[in-house]
């Protein structure tokens, strides 16, 4: 299943936009545009609908509805996400829009939640049981296996959403930080216990993938191994061809930042996860292996079960001086209503077409006007 | 409005012939290219540049640098071209884009707090003009020029780490296309291709 299109009204920086979405999708824009937050808008599906999830939680842990609003919503103060699914021939939309209930203990309520299977209704709220009984407008149908045995599909799909950024540091200095870990683990910090619940089998064959990637991205690179200390704590170890023959295997802890970012990367690729959202996958690596990524993402996931969906943030001239499908791209840019969001318009298209990269025709654009003037502050 | 697309390798190229394209009124710029590529790229490129001037205007900024002869330089890359196409235009600084922006006496020295005679005449003939603006700026009164365009004591750069974006805001400011057309035959001949366009 594949997203192919999102609306969003009053969604954090974004006050209306409309965007199609392809199997690969690269999300461009200046600092601060809220590219982050694009991508929280999957993160926050899949916070509804996975186990333990729910609208309430999702919109709590997210600060509150005041904080996930668009601070440019006045009048019109509901929030609303519509996501348009496919599988193969069978086309889903998914619409949900809620607001704070505006009193008491300010629950959320749902205003709205339709969902459409090939055009015909398979829920649409509030429905006379919401209208008899009130408090079941704080609850999705989605968060609940009874209401959603009907669109049980895009349910699944939405609670495999699989967000990796992961930060090398917190990896690394994990005791030395000693911070707790954030529910589903968006930065990493618990790689290696994710790892560690992987089949040995399969983790085996994975790693020996990562493996074969980083031989060729680091040179001196020779093996990569899974190991449990005396304690049982998960660790990966690397083998290196070093001017010390005896050198020794190396933990995690002493591998470099960008090491740990592509092991991440290609983990990520390899879990069998249906939408991916990867943020800006170029940091701490080489430009020369950046450039690689479009096609490391695409052999990665040749062959596998679940064609999977990638959603992409990303500065990187590298990476997008690629074959990019044009289309592909959305520019996040700011203007005085919220941040708009569009994909190359006919004139930066047929740049494309006549065979410039996205990197030359999109990334300028996404320079703010007066850059200049940074350097003076 | 006539659409075209620019193409330069420094984004103080690109400054300065936005700045010249716009003066004339008449054209919408789609896009400006080159500069993410690096220098050298470009020409090694050329054939895309020509394809896209089959849907419209693409103008190609290439400095002479020590080259001997705009047209031989001309002729080598046309030869790389299958067909050239007609809205395929070429601007060629002689020898670099910082001889235009000397030929504004006046306003650079304005900018520079240095005396007008001070600032050459033909800058087309300079062979070095950024080593020009360089020691200029070093000589002017003005403070923040001095100190930001001339590279630091003993960096193996050539320029200093502020001239771009110190340039850049000149150009914009207070560099004049015509009194600096009267001094640059260069930057005067790409002027008269661009008022030529119909």
């Amino acid at each position: 299943m594949i997203i192919t299109r999102l609306k969003l009204k009053n969604w954090k920086n974004f006050r209306n936009i409309d965007v199609n979405l392809m199997d690969r999708t690269y999300i461009i824009g200046p600092n601060a545009v809220g590219k982050s937050n694009f991508l929280d808008v999957f993160r926050f599906v899949k916070d509804i609908a996975k186990s333990g999830g729910g609208l309430q939680k999702a919109v709590d842990d997210r600060g509150g509805i005041t904080k996930l609003r668009c601070l440019q919503a006045r009048s019109d103060t509901e929030v609303s996400i519509i996501l348009f699914l496919e599988e193969g021939e069978v086309k889903w939309v998914y619409e949900l829009a809620f607001k704070a209930q505006g009193k008491g203990k300010q629950l959320i309520n749902i205003t709205k939640e339709i969902v459409k299977k090939d055009d015909e209704i398979v829920i649409n709220r509030p429905d006379k049981n919401d209208k008899k009984d009130q408090l079941q407008l704080t609850q999705t149908h989605l968060e609940q296996i009874l209401a959603n045995k009907n669109f049980r599909d895009i349910s699944d799909f939405f609670s495999s959403v699989t967000y990796l950024h992961l930060v090398p540091q917190l990896l690394k200095y994990a005791n030395e930080i000693g911070v707790g870990k954030i529910e589903d683990d968006p930065f990493g910090q618990g790689f290696l216990e994710r790892l560690a619940t992987v089949q040995a089998k399969t983790r085996d064959a994975w790693l020996r993938k990562i493996q074969a990637s980083l031989s060729i991205a680091v040179p001196q690179f020779s093996e990569l191994k899974f190991e449990r200390d005396k304690l049982g704590m998960p660790h990966l170890e690397a083998r290196y061809n070093h001017w010390r023959p005896n050198a020794g295997w190396q933990r995690e802890d002493q591998f470099s930042d960008g090491t740990l970012r592509l092991i991440g990367l290609v983990w990520a690729l390899l879990e069998k996860r249906q939408l991916l959202l990867m943020e800006e996958p170029e940091l701490s690596l080489n430009n020369e292996i950046v450039r690689y990524i479009p096609e490391i993402m695409e052999s990665t996931l040749r062959g596998a079960r679940n064609q999977k969906q990638v959603i992409i943030s990303t500065h990187s001239p590298a990476l997008l001086n690629n074959n990019i499908d044009g289309n592909s791209i959305i520019l996040l840019y700011p203007t005085g209503n919220g941040t708009e969001a569009r994909h190359p318009n006919q004139d930066e298209l047929n740049t494309m077409s006549a065979g410039f990269s996205p990197a030359e025709v999109m990334l300028p654009l996404t320079s703010p006007e007066n850059i200049d003037k940074i350097a003076k502050v | 409005m006539l659409d075209i697309s620019i193409a330069s390798e420094d984004t103080l190229s690109e400054a300065t012939l936005t700045k010249i394209v716009a003066s004339l009124e008449k054209f919408r710029i789609v896009n400006k290219l080159g500069r993410s590529d690096g220098c050298g790229n470009i020409i090694k490129n050329i054939e895309k540049y020509n394809a896209l001037s089959r849907i419209h205007y693409v103008m190609v900024m290439l400095d002479l640098d020590l080259k001997p002869d705009e047209d031989e330089f001309l002729a080598s890359i046309y030869r790389k071209l299958k067909r050239k196409e007609d809205k395929l235009l070429f601007s060629v600084p002689v020898r670099e884009v910082e001889s235009w922006i000397l030929a504004d006496k006046k306003g650079l020295s304005d900018f520079l707090i240095i005396a007008e005679k001070k600032i050459d005449d033909n800058p087309d003939q300079l062979l070095d003009p950024k080593e020009k603006i360089v020691n200029l700026a070093k000589k002017g009164k003005n403070h923040e020029a001095r100190m930001g365009i001339p590279p630091k004591m003993g960096s193996a750069a050539k320029v200093g780490i502020f001239y771009n974006t110190l340039l850049k805001g000149f150009v914009n400011e207070t560099w004049s296309i015509e009194r600096a057309r009267a001094n640059s035959p260069s930057l005067n001949k790409t002027l008269s291709l661009l008022e030529q366009i119909a």
